[in-house]
């Protein structure tokens, strides 16, 4: 065996992944290969010292408690025991087509065509508006024991609409990338986390701090008819909620 | 098991929210070590494993059991979220919201109070650097095998790539992490008891 055939071999012989003929023809020559034999002990101790690593780094690492109920309140919010029942039926693929294209014209009708018209903003969700007009109902009851109703979607167009006085000069606080995360909440679920960041901030108590501070309480209140940016707001008052045991 | 998980995956099919809580409770650490390891960051490893769950719940009537394990299905679910999440921005934010010293107080794990500790924790350091400097792509590979023990197939299937780039990528992973990391604390005897004495040129001669 010559040394490129040899190192191409080092790797899965470390691993167990070469065969018998294979792993003779490769001892043979690291008996008689100190260069092999050095780059052999080199990647031997550099995958040694990854797996150590790996697992001491890894070791304690652990989801939170409240992952699973999280988890519970999205699937409840895309209807969960609606979309489970369906056990698996397929859709005839021209009907999916015809579903996801309906479905395509109704969101943009909802998002572009339906605030310009309305032009008022969408309704509030009782949870976060509860919060915001009083902070002293303590937040297990808003989050973990009740059972929200699914937020009502709506269009990210309202969250902005014009001709509103208030809406607009709290707006005027916000800085560049809030505008930005705000604006791409309707298009990407997670930046609905980067909401979060935004107004929750782990040195402060969060209750005081969303119960107080105007602007945050606005972009609470904006969040109210999105069903995105209802997720961020519910892991707020999750985690103001385990602060607050 | 893979029976049981079998039956809690019809269960969750019919309807039974308790068996998919018991899949989330059964398989919650393989995804968040899994992301906590490729991503280097709890909060985002958490948000992957909400992110893969709403996956999992999606696809579980299409999942079919003969093509392969339940974990593999979760393994490539975990690896391509992970691959495709975007962390870049949020970091550049929280960067500039807690400051600089802040984030290096989060960035590094707190010292240890044991013996040793100093060397541990520049190992463990060592290592995350390491790990940081290979792509995802790579990392997959390197979490999958060493972390998880995966054989080369199984990695195949759940990285949905051919064995033979599972190989490259590991040579290449292992490559680059090589010249990252520090000379190795681990003790020689300890090495050859993992490798294997080199066999001398007499063992050689009745192997020929």
């Amino acid at each position: 065996m010559k040394c490129p055939e040899a190192r191409e071999l080092l790797i899965p012989h470390l691993n167990n992944e070469i065969t018998r003929s294979e792993r003779e023809l490769l001892q043979s020559h690291l008996a008689e290969c100190e260069g092999c034999w050095r780059e052999f002990n080199a990647l031997s101790s550099t995958q040694m010292q990854v797996r150590r690593g790996m697992a001491e780094y890894a070791a304690t690492a652990r989801p939170t408690d409240l992952a699973w109920p999280k988890l519970q309140h999205k699937l409840h919010a895309q209807g969960m025991p609606a979309r489970v029942q369906w056990s698996g039926r397929r859709i005839a693929p021209g009907l999916s087509t015809l579903i996801a294209t309906a479905s395509a014209a109704l969101l943009i009708f909802g998002g572009l065509i339906a605030p310009a018209a309305l032009n008022r903003p969408s309704a509030s969700l009782a949870p976060t508006q509860t919060l915001a007009a009083n902070p002293s109902i303590h937040y297990n009851s808003i989050v973990l024991a009740d059972d929200p109703t699914p937020p009502q979607t709506a269009p990210l167009g309202t969250l902005f609409a014009p001709g509103n006085a208030s809406d607009n000069a709290d707006e005027s606080r916000l800085s560049d990338i809030e505008m930005r995360l705000l604006k791409n909440l309707g298009k990407n679920s997670r930046a609905s986390r980067a909401q979060t960041e935004i107004i929750y901030d782990p040195d402060d108590d969060g209750v005081d701090r969303l119960s107080t501070i105007p602007y945050e309480r606005n972009l609470l209140r904006k969040a109210n008819g999105n069903a995105h940016v209802y997720d961020a707001v519910m892991e707020i008052n999750c985690r103001a909620c385990t602060r607050k045991e | 098991m893979e029976t049981d998980v079998n039956m809690l995956i019809r269960r969750s099919l019919a309807g039974d929210e308790s068996a998919f809580a018991a899949l989330f409770h059964q398989y919650k650490n393989l995804v968040f070590k899994t992301a906590f390891l490729m991503l280097d960051n709890a909060d985002e490893a958490e948000d992957v494993l909400q992110e893969v769950f709403l996956e999992v719940h999606r696809s579980l009537p299409s999942y079919q059991a003969g093509k392969g394990a339940f974990s593999t299905w979760l393994y490539r679910i975990t690896v391509n979220d992970c691959i495709s999440w975007q962390r870049k921005w949020r970091r550049g934010w929280r960067d500039w919201k807690y400051g600089l010293m802040n984030l290096a107080s989060i960035s590094h794990p707190p010292e240890l109070t044991v013996p040793g500790h100093e060397q541990m924790a520049e190992d463990l350091d060592s290592v995350r650097h390491a790990l940081s400097s290979i792509s995802k792509k790579l990392r997959a590979v390197v979490v999958l095998r060493f972390y998880w023990d995966l054989s080369y197939a199984e990695i195949a299937q759940a990285s949905n790539i051919p064995i033979g780039t599972v190989k490259s990528r590991l040579n290449q992973a292992l490559e680059i992490m090589r010249k990252n990391l520090q000379p190795t604390t681990v003790e020689q005897p300890e090495l050859d008891q993992w490798l294997g004495q080199r066999p001398s040129q007499e063992q050689e001669i009745k192997v020929k």
